[in-house]
């Protein structure tokens, strides 16, 4: 009997070891080891796909019938709208071609010249702690670690692991998460980090705003371009809060992110990585 | 042994898929049932303890690699989960629906405030409170009611197997 048990606690301690190691060895963002998780995420990720797809196709049914009824008085907005637009295009077109050949003079550096891959959403993170969501692309379509992950409406998070299928995007409201920012009036730089108690409501917070700042409600926040990681100027969301805190020198603010993180189905990401590692 | 561990395999998959597609559907409080450990807790009631933590295990991977950080954490919290659940079932009456439920509720909470406390480690526990309270508690209450057909479903299948490997056995 003592022998049976014995053998047994040699066992789990071996399993728990070997476990530590891989623990450890995984722990990185850009480990090798990762290779491992094909075993499961390349048969999952074709399923994923498809439900993924069935899902939106019967959610776009049911909002079929709710969006018809609001949709004459919208369709009236749009086109007046539209009218307005155009006008202000032409504008814009000589602005650009102006813009163009003025960087030209000077010789500015384009920060936003990468190549871009669309993707689908295909999975929400399975946990309850972290904000993650699975794309349908990964090292097969030049994917890497460290991409920045935006949509039409604004800054969106950047890919964390890569699989040869899928990707995972941690988004800007995860706790881990932080970007350099910009506060687009003022023009002053901001960290902003995800915070464990917002995020549950798709929100985050601004950290380090000095107090010789004019901030207010409504203000609009950018990326600054600092950190390598995302281009300069998308933007990320407004504040809705600002919390002036009691005894300490700078305040904080919160942001609702111009990106809706319950309703996201499709991302481009830039393929920054892959360009990085031709150069060497 | 094929059988079994094909019926394993199959069985980790289609939950682990279900995991993370269609169970965003099903959010509520934004509490998210975790079929994965629902699973492994049914399975380490009905099996022996190295049989049941080598299925912890596999579960616990496969929450790992759904997640997307460093494979392994899950992996020997239900391990070790499952294996003291493995030891003690034979004490049990199986029959017993609020069994499944008990344990299952209780091993989300288990399960789910270690990983907090593994993964946080280093960042501090400043948002503990905020985090039972709001996100384990209410997974767990979810799981706890999903347990008991869920249970069904894996006693269901465990019967189909032992019967299977009986009869082979015998030939």
């Amino acid at each position: 009997m003592r022998r049976v048990f014995g053998n047994k606690i040699v066992i789990i301690s071996l399993v728990i070891v070997l476990l530590l190691v891989l623990v450890t060895v995984t722990a990185g963002e850009n480990s090798k080891l990762s290779v491992v998780r094909n075993i499961i995420t390349v048969p999952l990720s074709p399923l994923q796909k498809g439900i993924a797809a069935i899902g939106d196709k019967i959610k776009d049914t049911v909002n079929f019938f709710r969006d018809s009824r609001t949709a004459i008085a919208e369709n009236e907005e749009l086109r007046e709208q539209v009218r307005q637009m155009e006008s202000e295009l032409d504008k814009v077109y000589r602005l650009q071609k102006e813009n163009e050949n003025l960087k030209k003079l000077l010789s500015f550096k384009e920060q936003f010249t990468q190549e871009t891959v669309g993707c689908n959403i295909i999975s929400k993170d399975s946990g309850i702690l972290f904000e993650i969501f699975t794309i349908d692309r990964g090292s097969k379509d030049g994917i890497s670690v460290n991409d920045p992950v935006l949509n039409a409406d604004g800054l969106v998070g950047r890919v964390s692991r890569v699989d040869l299928l899928s990707s995972k995007v941690v988004s800007i409201i995860d706790t881990e998460s932080s970007v350099s920012a910009r506060l687009s009036k003022s023009r002053d730089l901001v960290i902003l980090r995800g915070d464990a108690e917002l995020r549950t409501e798709g929100l985050c917070r601004l950290d380090y705003v000095p107090p010789d700042v004019e901030i207010s409600v409504g203000d609009k926040v950018e990326t600054s371009g600092m950190s390598s990681l995302y281009p300069k100027g998308v933007i990320i969301g407004e504040i809705v809060q600002v919390i002036k805190n009691e005894g300490q020198f700078d305040y904080h603010a919160i942001i609702k992110p111009a990106v809706d993180f319950k309703r996201l189905e499709e991302v481009v990401v830039i393929k920054v990585g892959s360009e990085k590692g031709d150069e060497k | 042994m094929s059988k079994k561990i094909l019926t394993i395999t199959a069985v980790i998959f289609g939950t682990s898929l279900l995991q993370s597609t269609v169970m965003d559907y099903f959010v509520i409080f934004k509490a998210k049932p975790n079929l994965l450990v629902i699973v492994a807790i049914s399975a380490a009631l009905l099996r022996t303890d190295l049989n049941a933590a080598f299925i912890g295990l596999a579960c616990g991977l496969t929450m790992d690699v759904l997640i997307g950080k460093a494979l392994g954490w899950y992996g020997i919290i239900l391990f070790l989960v499952c294996f003291f659940i493995g030891m003690i079932n034979s004490k049990l009456y199986k029959d017993n629906p609020l069994i499944p439920v008990f344990f299952v509720f209780t091993s989300s909470i288990v399960v789910e405030t270690l990983y907090y406390m593994v993964y946080y480690f280093l960042k501090g526990y400043d948002e503990f409170l905020f985090a039972f309270t709001n996100l384990i508690v209410p997974e767990s209450i979810y799981n706890a009611l999903l347990a008991f057909p869920i249970y069904k479903f894996v006693f269901y299948l465990c019967k189909k197997v032992d019967k299977f490997h009986y009869t082979h056995s015998r030939l």
